[in-house]
């Protein structure tokens, strides 16, 4: 069997897509996507990218590739994933489940129709519960975490040190440095520290400044940030 | 057997090799056998603020590349007989030197002398990493300046990430007018952000200036509040439990005054 290309474009109604296959290296899908690019940039010329298929992308990888492909002059309207609904948004979560989930609701269906919705909810509950990184101890300046699920810091999070994670940001202290929850566009997203003071906070793609506010070091309340209406907001979560 | 300790920072500027210059005269008066190492190559700093800069013959790219002998290089301080300078190498840079080398080097020291400190360049690149080889501790200077805990935050990192553990902190340059004023970091909130146990607090004082350019640690001054606070930090790194000075004698001179006169009503 041949092997599957790492990237290749796609056509629909709207526009190109990015098919991506999984498990690709990145540096590996770069090269491949140049070689395409060399060969066949003018075919594709004048046309939009609306989105892609298959891995997921940080933001850093997207925004390469995004240079990329502009570079030969090919439209990029976004690099967003368009296969898996996101949790996020409400317009999609009606839509078909990913295929993972079908197939475990299939086998189910034999054995009894009940059971099916509260499987569903185990197998969701499971992925949520095992996508969690924890970082022990102090995050100093210049420390990065990035991660697709949620991360978990048992220590403070310094001014100078990174967060960037897919799902929640929980922090058993202060966090005073750059946090991105949702980094992958999940509105739903949120952060919760001891000490909510960060740098800067960015839930999906939504970007806060904290104000500076002398007082607040009197009452260290627990507090929570998420996205309501599009701005970020804080509130206490007593 | 001896102790390496590490002098470092990250920014410049904040007074490493000062506290180098001077931790080490306090230790060699105490009695210890103690050898200085610049470690800044290419920006040799720690002969001069030690006056001993008119007499270096060989220096530490000497020495690991096997010109001379160790003890060929080690200049010998006349004011005390117990403190030594291995001083770095002026037309070479960092690079000369590996980190493998280093610790060679630390480590026959070490045999000789009861404390070996080193005195890091600013940065975090190939010459940091040269200074830390051969340590055992770390002691990171910092100043009342955001960027500076930044930095030292950074440094402090960097040392766990090497397996050096524990590092001490001394804040330099602290002015006690302009904390009481509420115009500079106290030391409080420096140790909160950078969670690590306090050595010293060295205060802002025109005699270190003066004593650094007349090649004269401050500590061999017994007035100077500076050359109190690096004696002190001396102390404590033998292992001995010193109380941290009080800076503010005009204030509390005053305070005891007016609580004189409250008394008296």
């Amino acid at each position: 069997m041949k092997m599957k290309a790492p990237v290749a474009f796609k056509g629909t109604v709207n526009g190109l897509y990015l098919a991506i296959e999984s498990s690709v290296d990145f540096e590996v899908l770069i090269d491949h996507l140049k070689q395409i690019l060399e060969k066949s940039a003018d075919f594709y010329k004048g046309s939009n990218i609306i989105g892609c298929k298959g891995q997921q992308m940080s933001y850093a990888e997207k925004y390469q590739l995004e240079t990329i492909i502009q570079s030969y002059g090919i439209g990029v309207d976004s690099l967003e994933r368009i296969d898996e609904p996101q949790k996020s948004s409400a317009v999609l979560s009606d839509e078909p489940k990913s295929i993972e989930k079908e197939v475990v609701i299939e086998k189910e269906v034999v054995v009894e129709k009940e059971v099916v919705v509260e499987k569903e909810v185990v197998v969701e509950k499971a992925v949520m519960q095992s996508d969690t990184k924890f970082v022990y101890g102090t995050m100093r300046s210049g420390k990065g975490v990035e991660f697709s699920g949620n991360v978990i810091v048992l220590g403070d999070v310094n001014p100078g040190s990174e967060i960037i994670a897919g799902g929640n940001v929980i922090v058993i202290g202060k966090l005073l440095g750059f946090v991105h929850a949702g980094a992958y566009g999940d509105d739903e997203a949120f952060v919760v520290a001891n000490y909510l003071a960060p740098t800067q906070i960015r839930i999906s793609r939504y970007i806060s400044v904290p104000p500076k506010d002398e007082n607040r070091t009197v009452n260290r309340l627990t507090e929570k940030a998420s996205v309501s209406n599009g701005v970020i907001k804080i509130e206490s979560i007593h | 057997m001896g102790e390496s300790i590490v002098i470092t920072s990250g920014k410049g500027g904040v007074g490493k090799t000062t506290t180098t210059a001077n931790i080490g005269a306090a230790l060699a008066m105490e009695g210890k056998s103690v050898c200085v190492i610049d470690a800044d190559i290419g920006l040799r700093n720690l002969d001069i603020v030690l006056g001993l800069e008119n007499r270096i013959v060989y220096d530490i790219v000497d020495v690991v590349t096997g010109v001379c002998r160790i003890k060929q290089a080690l200049i010998k301080d006349k004011r005390f007989p117990n403190l030594f300078l291995l001083p770095a190498a002026q037309t070479k840079d960092k690079n000369a030197v590996t980190p493998e080398q280093m610790k060679e080097l630390v480590e026959d020291l070490k045999k000789t002398h009861d404390f070996i400190l080193v005195d890091c360049p600013a940065g975090i690149e190939q010459g940091f990493k040269n200074a830390i080889a051969g340590a055992d501790r770390a002691i990171v200077v910092t100043t009342p300046e955001v960027s500076a805990v930044r930095d030292a935050d950074r440094i402090i990192g960097l040392l766990e990430a090497s397996e050096i553990h524990d590092p001490r902190l001394i804040v330099n340059r602290l002015r006690v007018d302009m904390v009481k004023r509420g115009d500079m970091m106290n030391v409080e909130d420096i140790t909160d952000i950078l969670a690590v146990d306090l050595i010293g607090v060295v205060p802002d004082d025109e005699e270190v200036v003066m004593s650094t350019n007349r090649g004269e640690p401050a500590v061999f001054k017994d007035n100077a509040l500076s050359g109190m606070a690096f004696r002190n930090i001396s102390k404590r790194i033998m292992g001995e439990d010193v109380e941290f000075l009080e800076f503010d004698v005009q204030e509390s001179f005053f305070e005891k005054l007016k609580k004189a006169f409250s008394f008296g009503k």
